[in-house]
């Protein structure tokens, strides 16, 4: 009965309108995003790309010709692959294995306390989020410095006073950092969220600790882990600013070069290669780690 | 042999934040045994389960699995199989895979794990389904999978905590007969936690009846239901009537006669340490009277009353009464023979053919 009162009540509004109003919200409520990413997305996009592809004059504005010239300068020349490239995708890689290391064990740490304290920690990587990147790195520096407190307290202890600041290690523990609180948030929320039980039940047929983790707990907070290390290498493989501030000049990564030649050198052009480079890089190592861990791993399936 | 205590619980206790959880459990299980634990939510009936699984250490007493105090040893030191509330199955194994971790762990052969797996499927009669996840399962397979995980590591007990009451009516029944026949035919000793007194009746050897953390009773099932030893029991397991009364005399063989309230006086069942003059409880199960229509003459164990509600229930019949000396209401209740339905106002006299006088 309340089916045919419903399918009354539609064509009653379907005539009135001339459409179905319940469709036409359906449709909008696609359309929208669907706007959204067109215009803030796609078209940026496409601009970038239609850049890249056009012939660079000093003075005059970058004509579309359809060149690969920028992309041929990037790809061939050992200066950029060895210098830019090769940086970048050490300096991220390697970030994120560090950070998903630290944010592990800090997010299984964390996943296993009582649930208040949880939260307030929770909020404390939260928090540490909302603090400019800018004002995390002055942070560092402070720490890192030459005569600062890692420096010091090297000394103090007999080990040899390593430069910190402005060397690829600096730049390293930078990323890190930053990268931290985005691999260690989703972890919180998949391991706490994984049955208690199910670790019980490993330990009941006898699986210890070590046994349970790499079990049990490992495999299923694998979501999480991809979700983290995924947020920690996109942001570390365009990192701008850690590079720019810790690197001191002598650290080269894409996303700084990109910004060099398109503010100091004019190269508008070539400034988008770089950048639609260093995106289909990142796209297709995301897109190797994915094969690999599916392969590896059925929980993601 | 057959005499040994597998599973032994003397004087445990556990407090979380100065409440008592559980006070003073003293338990034995014997080999081959199958044992429930009953009672209301919250009564520790969980934390009882816990402690013998080393998931929870007791503040005191002691554990001890097949004469070995495990009180401190990990859960997976102490070889016991543990059926989950939840079932608990690993959601990334496939079901090969979940019966084969704890052999893995016990480093057997491929060509033994493989076997074992296969025959503790055969135990749950679930065959041919070792390729699924445990989210292509069904409630009850997914259950049978985890009664064969607990019984692929050959373990010395197996504790299961209301492992049937995910199930709906049907399936839970189906369960409980195929639980109780794999429990007999493989001899193993089972420890079984349910809060549904059907089920505890039906499969065990002997019920725990736990309240606020402390046992009421242990006996087999006829004792508990027949012989309860104190008005928690009797109104736990089945309904029951509570009659104030006092002890005019215990005659030898357990047999008491008491005055209840009313002034009607009746035999009934006197535990020892009942003593003549006791002021008591009598406990009245609603089968344990007959009910015939007045005029009658007054016989032994018999009182006169009104029925006052009657509620029809197909294989039986559930009436409220009220005995004419004045005092509460009965529940009675008639299985559906041949007798007459009675009405509301109807005249009977009411005769106590079984009561037990409570020990508290
Ligand atoms: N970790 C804990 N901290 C504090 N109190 C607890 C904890 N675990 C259990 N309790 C309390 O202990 C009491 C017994 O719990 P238990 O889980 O053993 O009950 P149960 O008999 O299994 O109940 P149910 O039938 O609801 O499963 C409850 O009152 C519970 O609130
Ligand atoms: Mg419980």
């Amino acid at each position: 009965m309340s089916a045919t009162q419903s399918l009354q009540r539609t064509e009653i509004r379907g005539r009135g309108l001339g459409v179905n109003a319940g469709e036409l919200l359906g449709r909008s409520s696609v359309f929208l995003p669907f706007v959204f990413v067109v215009v803030f997305f796609f078209i940026p996009m496409g601009w970038l790309v239609a850049t890249s592809l056009s012939t660079h004059e000093i003075g005059s504005p970058p004509e579309f010709t359809g060149t690969l010239e920028h992309y041929a300068r990037f790809w061939t020349d050992p200066f950029y692959l060895e210098t830019a490239l090769w940086t970048t995708i050490k300096l991220s890689v390697l970030s994120t294995v560090f950070a998903l290391l630290i944010g592990y064990v800090l997010a299984y740490y964390i996943a296993e306390l009582p649930p208040q304290r949880r939260g307030l920690i929770t909020s404390m990587v939260v928090v540490s989020l909302a603090v400019n990147i800018v004002i995390r790195i002055f942070g560092l520096n402070v720490l890192l410095m030459n005569g600062g407190l890692v420096h010091s307290v090297f000394g103090l202890i007999g080990m040899p006073r390593i430069r910190i600041m402005y060397t690829e290690l600096g730049v390293l523990i930078g990323l890190i950092q930053i990268a931290v609180p985005y691999v260690v948030l989703p972890l919180i929320g998949v391991i706490a969220a994984i049955d208690p039980a199910l670790k019980e039940a490993a330990a009941s047929v006898g699986a210890n600790r070590y046994r349970t983790f790499w079990a049990v707990t490992f495999p299923l907070s694998l979501p999480g882990v991809v979700a983290g290390t995924l947020i920690a290498f996109t942001l570390n493989a365009a990192a701008f600013a850690i590079p720019a501030l810790m690197g001191g000049g002598r650290v080269r990564m894409m996303g700084m070069m990109a910004y060099e030649q398109a503010a100091i050198q004019g190269n508008f052009p070539f400034a988008a290669a770089i950048g639609i480079s260093l995106t289909i890089l990142s796209l297709l190592i995301t897109a190797i780690y994915l094969f690999v861990v599916s392969r590896t791993f059925r929980t993601l399936r | 042999m057959s005499d040994s205590i597998d599973i032994e619980l003397s004087h445990c206790g556990k407090r979380y934040r100065n409440v008592d959880v559980l006070n003073d459990v003293s338990l034995q299980i014997k080999r081959g045994e199958f044992v429930t634990v009953l009672g209301p939510s919250g009564c520790g009936k969980t934390t009882t389960l816990r402690i013998i699984g080393g998931f929870i250490i007791p503040d005191e007493g002691q554990v001890t699995i097949r004469g070995r105090n495990v009180t401190h040893l990990p859960p997976y030191r102490r070889n016991i199989g543990v059926v989950f509330q939840n079932y608990a199955l690993w959601p990334h194994m496939t079901v090969f895979e979940i019966l084969a971790f704890g052999l893995r762990i016990r480093k057997l052969a491929r060509e033994e794990i493989a076997r074992r797996v296969d025959r503790a499927l055969e135990m749950v009669r679930l065959t041919g389904l070792k390729d699924r996840y445990p989210r292509e399962l069904s409630g009850g397979q997914q259950q049978r999978v985890a009664m064969a995980r607990a019984l692929a590591i050959d373990p010395e007990v197996i504790i299961l905590d209301e492992p049937l009451s995910n199930l709906d009516r049907r399936l839970r029944e189906d369960m409980r007969i195929e639980l109780k026949r794999l429990q007999r035919s493989l001899g193993v000793t089972m420890l079984f936690v349910t809060h549904d007194q059907e089920e505890a009746l039906s499969m065990s050897d002997r019920v725990v009846v736990m309240q606020s953390g402390r046992i009421q009773q242990v006996a087999d099932p006829r004792t508990v239901y027949e012989r309860p030893a104190n008005s928690f029991v009797a109104g736990f397991l089945g309904s029951a009537n509570f009659i104030d009364g006092d002890v005019l005399a215990i005659e030898g063989n357990e047999r008491g006669r008491v005055r209840l309230a009313g002034g009607s006086v009746v035999d009934a069942y006197a535990p020892s340490g009942v003593r003549s003059g006791d002021k008591v409880r009598v406990i009245v199960r609603p089968e344990w009277m007959l009910l015939r229509r007045e005029p009658s003459p007054v016989a032994a164990n018999e009182f006169s009353g009104v029925v006052r509600e009657v509620i029809y229930e197909g294989a039986a019949v559930r009436y409220g009464l009220s005995p004419d000396d004045g005092s509460d209401t009965l529940l009675f209740l008639q299985e559906r023979s041949n007798a007459d339905v009675l009405e509301p106002g109807d005249k009977v006299r009411i005769n106590v053919s079984n009561a037990v006088i409570a020990e508290d």
